[in-house]
């Protein structure tokens, strides 16, 4: 397979979690997909956009399509950000010069396990893994880009032990300044949601946006539970080795 | 006609063109009185808590009807000109069998109206025929409008209906297109103040999401349904 | 500023504490998800209904004024009395005066949000016209004087103790935990209500434009009740409720149940067109049908105009982890839920435009409701719309900070090394347990994993050269 593709990384994982950044560009290599990373991208400026700041979000959304280019796929290791991409920027650069060269880049950006199964149909990665897993299925890469089975084909093509979460599809209360603004209503659904991942007796619970898992590994970690929560990206590179 | 609030909707409005979806398909897609209709409409009765009981004749019904009010001990049965006029046998059998038949028009001055319902409102039971019954939903369509009295089916604990089986439609959709080809739709509304869908019995699930028949209109609901045409 | 202010932090805790609601929330609200899918499941070509339901409203509201024209001839054609109300207070007055002028001392009522809107219980009852809610859920809530918690279930947060203890103390009822028994005594109470009050109000689910006709549903059957028996019906309507046919009107009926109750339909749906007629035995003798704006009409053609095409059905508060958490009051709102933040700044006088910040944007809203309304876009619109006047300064300051290195990439990698770098040496094993300025409350209820390593993008440079 000769594609070209570039990565977006997103701030954090740049910043926070490098590991699936590098997962991710060990698992497209091991495809066969060349990976660019283009240097000037920054942050996707969804933060602004959710809150309320259009100004400084059309800012970032500015920057990143300038910044990425239009004749290739872009794979981000993020539901939300892709998603940012694919539907914030419609309305954020409404009637903008760069709109054009917007709906190009938005046509092809994909999540990566989107872009893995759905795009390459590729499901089985080589990748051999043991242990009891979960995912969780965050919401922007389930409602607002569709992505309901490509992270699970993934997973059980490893041979994990993979067991479904309950009440899979109910938010993790993560969302963005929700989760500060609203902290105590944000734990309170976090509660919940850990209650269902405990019920799987999984050791990982897997997910494909480091915000949601920040969330529930930070959530896990206070309680003091042997769960850890991990990118699907992150998991899979590990079975390379 | 104006209005300030019709004002300010007109400056508002965007009278943008919103393409119209295609019409799904029906709920029941069945000829009415079809075995097909009738077979549902009996499951959905099930369903919701009507007892239905099949009738050859109309006869039979109105004899099924007497028993039913005679195992019940109900002694006042309220019920409607219209009824009366589709089931003629029906008041005299009642009448035969000892029971008092209320009905009538009820006064529209004040006092009077109010003991008029207030002597209503004592029946144990209140019979209609119907104008359709929907088989997907278990629906009893009953009307108001010329001897059509809306209390009948509602203050009693206990509601007979009697059906047709050429009444059954397959879904209230179909009905609708029906009456509308036929002027029967705008018929109605000219003479009637209400037309009802009555589905199932009063029920509430309002203390502790558990359900509980009877809350304000009849606890039970009692569908006849008779094969002969009328 | 803050969000969420101090006064709706409190609301929220209240909620969060209170274990009766908590409870409720967890036994009924998964078992309302659980049916509501089962209709739809049984509903056939069910997501080209829903489709087909949204054109319906959309086509309504881009045509409002023709439909609401329509409407207001064809109710007054067939003796029906149609008033304008601008405001809440237009619409309370009409109908205070209306209960004055007709001597009616007791007025029965079936559910109506648009009432609990214009806060008209209380206008009567400043009148000295006494109100009976005669929803079993509304009659309980009346009797403990509360506020609806949920537009379908407004009792939800009550357990049956409490409801036995106010029928004790309201109706003389023995104790019991019999809810056949509660109910039967609220049947008995009210029963005389509906026969003696003079005046019935209730709310509309659709008024047809075609006929002027009022679709209401009912389960109970007090809707039946206050429409029939009292010698007035009062109907209450927002602007936005018509709907152009009765075919229309079937649409969005066989969505409505399902989505409110799971029920195929409601146990009562009444289709009422103008008062008794002369030849009828029996119905109201006077009808009149309030139409109220009190604001909706300033959003028709502005974004937030999808708003307008709910139907009021409830699915999107039981899908809402926010409010299965929070609970309908903590909302402090007439209409709670995702939808009720949309709405509750829309109308009246505007105030509650915070609560469009009480949302992850998880989506579950949109996806359940029949209509389709973008619910969490619609709330990030509020908040642009707000945005300016409701987030904290210093939030403010640094969205702009982060946005400003966001187009500069050497500030950009500079100032995320820096913070990076400052964040590892805060951590202990990885963790961040307590943390200061915006990683308070992030702390306050779990731990933040500071970074192990240095950032991607400096690995990648190191590759690049060489180095792995
Ligand atoms: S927004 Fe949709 S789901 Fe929510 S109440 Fe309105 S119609 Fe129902």
């Amino acid at each position: 397979m000769s594609q070209t593709v570039q990565l977006f990384v997103t701030c954090l994982v740049d910043w926070l979690r490098p590991e699936i950044g590098i997962a991710t560009v060990r698992l497209l290599e091991k495809v066969g997909v060349t990976v660019r990373f283009p240097e000037a991208q920054t942050c996707c400026g969804q933060p602004a956009f959710n809150v309320g700041r259009w100004e400084e979000a059309r800012a970032m959304a500015e920057h990143w399509v300038r910044t990425f280019d239009p004749e290739l796929p872009v794979v981000v290791p993020s539901g939300s950000c892709a998603a940012m991409v694919r539907h914030g920027y419609h309305v954020l650069l409404e009637g903008h010069p760069l709109h054009a060269r917007w709906e190009a880049l938005a046509a092809q950006t994909y999540e990566l396990s989107q872009y893995l199964v759905d795009v390459l149909r590729i499901q089985d990665l080589g990748v051999r893994r043991e242990g009891t897993v979960t995912y969780h299925p965050s919401c922007h890469l389930l409602r607002m880009l569709g992505v309901r089975e490509a992270p699970e084909r993934l997973i059980r093509a490893t041979g994990a032990a993979y067991h479904p979460l309950p009440e899979a599809e109910t938010c993790c209360g993560f969302g963005g300044l929700f989760s500060v603004h609203f902290e105590e209503v944000s734990g309170a659904m976090l509660d919940r949601k850990i209650q269902a991942i405990r019920s799987t007796g999984a050791e990982v619970v897997l997910g494909c946006d480091w915000s949601c898992l920040m969330h529930i590994g930070g959530g896990l970690h206070r309680q003091g539970l042997p769960v850890r929560a991990m990118h699907l990206a992150e998991w899979l590179a590990e079975g390379l080795l | 006609m104006n209005h300030p609030v019709l004002e300010a909707v007109r400056r508002r409005v965007t009278r943008r063109a919103v393409p119209l979806e295609p019409a799904p398909a029906l709920p029941l897609d069945a000829p009415p009185g079809s075995e097909v209709a009738v077979q549902r409409l009996w499951a959905s009765w099930t369903g919701i808590g009507v007892q239905g009981v099949r009738c050859a004749t109309e006869a039979e019904a109105i004899r099924e009807v007497v028993a039913r009010l005679r195992e019940r001990k109900i002694r006042h049965v309220l019920t409607d000109a219209r009824t009366a006029r589709s089931y003629p046998g029906l008041i005299p059998a009642l009448e035969d069998a000892g029971l008092t038949v209320m009905g009538g028009n009820l006064p529209r001055e004040e006092g009077p109206r109010y003991l008029g319902l207030g002597r209503w409102a004592m029946a144990e039971a209140g019979i209609t025929d119907v104008v359709a019954a929907f088989a997907d939903t278990g629906t009893l369509w009953v009307a108001g409008g010329t001897g059509g009295m809306r209390c009948a089916s509602l203050l009693p604990p206990v509601h007979i209906a009697l059906v047709r089986r050429a009444q059954v439609f397959p879904c209230l959709a179909t009905w609708l297109a029906e009456a509308r080809a036929s002027g029967a739709l705008m018929e109605w509304v000219e003479e009637s103040s209400a037309m009802i869908a009555i589905t199932g019995p009063s029920r509430t699930s309002d203390i502790e999401k558990t359900l509980t028949l009877g809350v304000h209109g009849p606890k039970e609901v009692i569908a006849f349904l008779i094969e002969e045409a009328g | 500023m803050s969000i969420p202010s101090p006064a709706f932090r409190s609301r929220i805790r209240e909620g969060l504490e209170n274990a009766t609601l908590q409870e409720a929330l967890q036994r009924a609200v998964p078992s309302f998800l659980v049916s509501r899918s089962k209709a739809f499941e049984d509903l056939p070509d069910a997501e080209a209904v829903r489709d087909r339901a949204r054109a319906i409203r959309a086509h309504t509201i881009a045509h409002l004024d023709r439909y609401l024209e329509q409407f207001a001839r064809e109710v007054e054609r067939r003796g029906g009395k149609v008033f304008w109300a601008a405001t809440a207070r237009e619409a309370c007055d009409y109908i205070v005066n209306l209960a004055r002028s007709r001597g009616v001392a007791m007025v029965a009522k079936s559910k109506s949000m648009v009432s609990e809107e214009i806060g008209l219980n209380h206008a009567m009852e400043a009148a000295g016209i006494r109100v009976v809610e005669t929803d079993l859920g509304e009659f309980i809530i009346q009797l403990a004087g509360e506020r609806p918690s949920h537009i379908i279930t407004p009792a939800i947060h009550k357990r049956r103790e409490d409801i036995s203890k106010l029928f004790q103390k309201h109706l003389g009822m023995p104790p019991t935990d019999e809810i056949p028994e509660m109910t039967a005594a609220a049947r008995r109470a009210l029963r005389q209500v509906f026969l003696d009050a003079r005046m019935g109000i209730s709310g509309v689910n659709f008024g047809i434009a075609e006929t002027g006709t009022l679709v209401l549903v009912t389960n109970e059957g007090n809707g039946r009740m206050v429409t029939t028996l009292p010698p007035i019906h009062v109907a209450l309507m927002g602007i936005e409720r018509v709907v152009p046919t009765w075919e229309d009107a079937e649409i969005l009926l066989r969505v409505l149940a399902r989505s409110a109750t799971g029920q195929a339909l409601t146990a009562y749906t009444s289709f009422l067109t103008g008062p008794r007629r002369r030849e009828e035995p029996d119905g109201p003798e006077e009808l009149h049908v309030v139409l109220v704006d009190n604001g909706r009409s300033r959003w028709l053609g502005t974004p937030l105009e999808e708003a307008l095409y709910c139907i009021r059905c409830g699915a999107c508060l039981n899908a809402c982890p926010v409010y299965r958490a929070i609970g309908g009051h903590a909302y402090g709102s007439v209409y709670p839920g995702p939808i009720g933040s949309i709405v509750t700044p829309m109308l009246g006088d505007g105030n509650g435009a915070e609560l469009a910040y009480a949302s992850s944007l998880c989506g579950a809203c949109q996806e359940i409701c029949p209509v389709r309304i973008p619910i969490p876009d619609l709330l990030v619109r509020w908040r642009q719309m707000r945005a300016g006047s409701l987030l904290p300064v210093w939030e403010r300051i640094g969205l702009q900070l982060y946005a400003h290195a966001a187009r500069h990439p050497s500030l950009w990698a500079r100032a995320g090394r820096w913070a990076m770098g400052l964040l590892r040496r805060l951590g202990r094993e990885g963790w961040l347990r307590r943390g200061v300025g915006p990683l308070r409350a992030w702390t306050a209820v779990r731990d933040f994993p500071v970074p192990q390593r240095p950032a991607f993008r400096d690995w990648w440079t190191s590759r690049r050269g060489g180095g792995e």
